[in-house]
């Protein structure tokens, strides 16, 4: 695996804590990788039905945001080392994406995200002739 | 007194730090993994995990007698080809936690399922973990 040792096309732009959200808010855990056609960003979101996650780009920002149906526990609470709760976070983008190629899928609790490049910028090999 | 305290405080605030550091190496902020939620009804014992990103394949749970469990799992990272990576923030690899039940459970009864990255073990328990209604004449 490579280094994260490259400056990052992607940096973060809100605090941990949002308006955006109803409960809890919290930061899930993002990877964001680059290949030669796209930026995807990976990030956590466990226990979100798929139907509740929104993604939003505008303006070179890109919001993921997940919401919680927190199911009303019946019974008696023995061990709580974890807290449920929305989960939302905001990357700034630069321009090199083409925003109407955006792609998403999300499965086991991590939502993936890719951004294509624009194609005017992807690398394009010259031919030489002889 | 005052150099005192502020030595105090710097210590405090180096422990702090060393702490946080040592949570980003581990991937978890010096806690226990995978972190659990525990609650019982009046039959059941429920545990649930938050564990995105697994194969179902990749997880095991073994109860040993009526109150030992062990969850055990391995996340793979994605195979990325001559990908650069800008930000690392989710961990790969195995995880082993071996926990006490605080209630005797029936080894037999017990239902595991991975959903949205949340692994949900619901655990009947053993006939003499249960109030029995006592007759009163």
């Amino acid at each position: 695996m490579s280094a994260c040792t490259l400056p990052t096309p992607a940096t973060e732009t809100t605090p941990a804590q949002s308006t955006a959200c109803s409960t809890t808010c919290f930061t899930p855990r993002v990877d964001v990788w680059e290949t030669e056609h796209e930026f995807l960003f990976q990030a956590e979101m466990p226990g979100v039905q798929s139907g509740d996650i929104s993604l939003n780009y505008e303006n070179g920002h890109l919001t993921l945001h997940g919401k919680v149906k927190q199911d009303a526990i019946n019974g008696r609470g023995l061990l709580r080392e974890y807290g449920v709760g929305d989960y939302h976070r905001q990357f700034s983008v630069n321009d090199e994406v083409d925003a109407g190629k955006f792609s998403a899928d999300f499965k086991h609790g991590v939502l993936t995200v890719k951004l294509p490049k624009r194609e005017e910028l992807k690398p394009r090999k010259i031919a030489i002739t002889v | 007194m005052r150099l005192m305290q502020m030595s105090n405080n710097f210590a405090r605030e180096m422990n702090r730090l060393r702490r946080e550091l040592e949570g980003n190496i581990q991937g978890q902020a010096g806690v226990t993994y995978p972190a659990l939620n525990i609650w019982e009804d009046a039959e059941c014992l429920h545990i649930e995990s938050e564990l995105p990103g697994y194969q179902p394949s990749d997880l095991e749970a073994y109860v040993t007698g009526s109150d030992q469990l062990v969850l055990k799992g391995e996340r793979k990272p994605a195979a990325l080809e001559k990908a650069v990576c800008h930000r690392q923030e989710r961990t790969f690899g195995r995880f082993e936690r071996t926990l006490t039940l605080p209630i005797p459970v029936n080894a037999d009864q017990v239902e595991a399922k991975y959903s949205q990255g949340v692994l949900h073990l619901k655990l009947a328990k053993s006939p003499e973990a249960k109030p029995k209604k006592i007759a009163i004449s």
